[in-house]
């Protein structure tokens, strides 16, 4: 479903001399995936560019569509509809309120009245955000917003989620209550990117392979080889997945 | 809540008084243009044409204006043409160039081009009309001709210029303005397509606003417009040997239809403000790709 194949993803000159990794990765539908790693080795860049949100040199490919400049602009747009981002600084539109803000993306993709309103209203009181839903994101907490930018990332229920992790740690409130929804996601078929400073954030809550950056994998990548980063056989367990993937 | 209403309300509103007020000075400009060429060209051509060959024919002031049969009387002479009754409004402005008071009621006049030789116009007219005044043609100065042949390409120059000149200050000011506005809503802009969204649903609104804010001006420009032109075709008008405008919205019955083209402007700037903030959107936003 996702695949990079000897992608090049810059690294903090302090983690690594060559100030660049290169990357091969396959993931599954329905699998979770932990990235963990100091600041300034490569973690955001690997969301912003599973999120198309930035150029890269390698292989990509979202949902069995390889990610080329010949891609159509209709493609890429309904590529980026199936993926969600929960980001560490998350942007709401200041001209809508924060119910409009959490709806958008049902908006986008023409979801019917009804329903947008229905999920809406959900999510709000599933995160505890009914008392301001009517209110702009300027008025809104940091806390409260980073709840508004989680309930956007997930309304639409993506094929691919994309979370940065830290910011959650600090809302314990909200890390309770994401991480078991997590695992209906999982469940229902979302694959789900996770990154983390800390290798011990998360560790033991979700049956999840680790890759730990920066690191240097092999350089070529052949598709009958399995691959350094290949997802774990299912009677792998965590630990154990998590000890082969130690660079 | 509509999809398109709530792509639309997350872009920031950009502000386009600026963009209104260039569209209303390029709609005077352009306007100012036209009208100078057709004045220039109306001008150069009445005087190779118009006085130095005008006779007027004075009627007695009790005489009953003249008929129809006398006025086809006076065409029928060799080497006149445009025979016609002056209005008291050309009447009046006859006289007042001539600085002469003139107690009320005023003489009926009739004006005809004459190409002919001046006795054999006295004679018909004291044939016909004994107590009649006839004002010959003056002579033609011989720089006329010289000096209304420049003025036929020059005010062809100066409108062309001054047209283009007043397209392009709007054409900068639309781009400039769709670039402020892109600014404005760059962060908008960046989170819809991050969500996946079709960007021409989300902008199609703010280049029509530009469309609408052109047209506004252009229509605000021409209010400003029609007043000048007023104002200078009443000073020129004794220039023109006419009288000064009896129109209702400025534009002379013997103005060239064409001129008429500038009722047309606020549309015109419409589609060209939505059409090229459109295409600036298009091609600003069109994303690179990996």
């Amino acid at each position: 479903m996702i695949e990079l194949r000897d992608v090049i993803l810059p690294v903090a000159p302090s983690l690594l001399k060559e100030r660049r990794q290169h990357l091969s990765l396959q993931l599954s539908s329905g699998q979770f995936f932990r990235v963990c790693g100091p600041a300034g080795s490569g973690k955001t860049a690997l969301l912003n560019l599973l999120a198309l949100r930035s150029a890269f040199q390698g292989g990509l490919s979202l949902f069995g569509h390889a990610i080329t400049t010949r891609l159509s602009h209709k493609t890429r747009t309904l590529i980026r509809q199936r993926i969600g981002y929960l980001e560490e600084v998350p942007f709401l539109s200041p001209q809508l309120t924060l119910f409009e803000n959490i709806a958008l993306p049902l908006s986008i993709q023409k979801a019917a009245r009804r329903d947008i309103i229905h999920e809406t209203t959900s999510i709000l009181s599933w995160l505890s955000l009914d008392h301001c839903r009517d209110l702009k994101p300027s008025s809104l907490s940091s806390s409260e917003r980073l709840r508004a930018a989680c309930a956007r990332a997930l309304i639409a229920r993506p094929s691919l989620l994309l979370i940065e992790g830290d910011p959650m740690c600090a809302d314990p409130e909200l890390c309770s209550r994401l991480l078991p929804a997590l695992g209906d996601f999982i469940q229902s078929g979302t694959t789900i990117v996770l990154t983390t400073r800390h290798a011990d954030t998360f560790e033991g809550l979700l049956p999840t392979p680790s890759l730990y950056l920066p690191h240097q994998p092999k350089p070529s990548f052949t598709e009958n080889e399995p691959s350094f980063f290949s997802p774990p056989q299912a009677e792998e367990s965590p630990l154990s997945a998590r000890e082969s993937l130690m660079p | 809540m509509r999809h398109a209403s709530l792509m639309r309300r997350c872009l920031a509103r950009p502000r386009l008084l600026l963009l209104t007020l260039c569209a209303a000075l390029s709609t005077v400009g352009m306007g100012l243009s036209l009208a100078s060429m057709w004045g220039g060209t109306f001008l150069a051509q009445q005087w190779d044409t118009g006085p130095a060959r005008m006779a007027l024919i004075l009627l007695p002031t009790e005489h009953p204006p003249p008929s129809a049969e006398l006025l086809q009387h006076f065409s029928e002479i060799p080497g006149a043409s445009h025979v016609r009754s002056l209005s008291p409004a050309e009447v009046n402005t006859l006289l007042t160039q001539w600085n002469a008071p003139w107690p009320s009621p005023v003489p009926p006049i009739i004006a005809l081009n004459y190409t002919g030789t001046p006795s054999r116009l006295e004679q018909s007219v004291k044939e016909t009309l004994p107590t009649a005044t006839l004002i010959a043609p003056p002579q033609q100065r011989s720089s006329i001709p010289s000096f209304t042949a420049i003025i036929y390409p020059a005010s062809l120059l100066s409108a062309l210029i001054g047209t283009l000149t007043s397209g392009a200050v709007l054409i900068a000011s639309i781009v400039l303005s769709a670039q402020s506005a892109r600014l404005t809503q760059n962060a908008d802009l960046e989170l819809l397509a991050q969500l996946g969204c079709p960007l021409h649903r989300a902008y199609w609104t703010t280049t029509l606003r530009f469309g609408m804010s052109c047209c506004i001006g252009s229509v605000l420009g021409l209010l400003l417009l029609f007043p000048m032109l007023y104002a200078l075709m009443t000073l020129l008008s004794p220039l023109m040997h006419k009288a000064p405008p009896q129109v209702s919205l400025l534009f002379d019955v013997s103005h060239p239809s064409w001129l008429h083209f500038l009722y047309l402007l606020p549309l015109f700037y419409a589609v060209l403000g939505w059409m090229v903030s459109e295409f600036f959107y298009y091609t600003s936003l069109r994303a690179p790709l990996p």
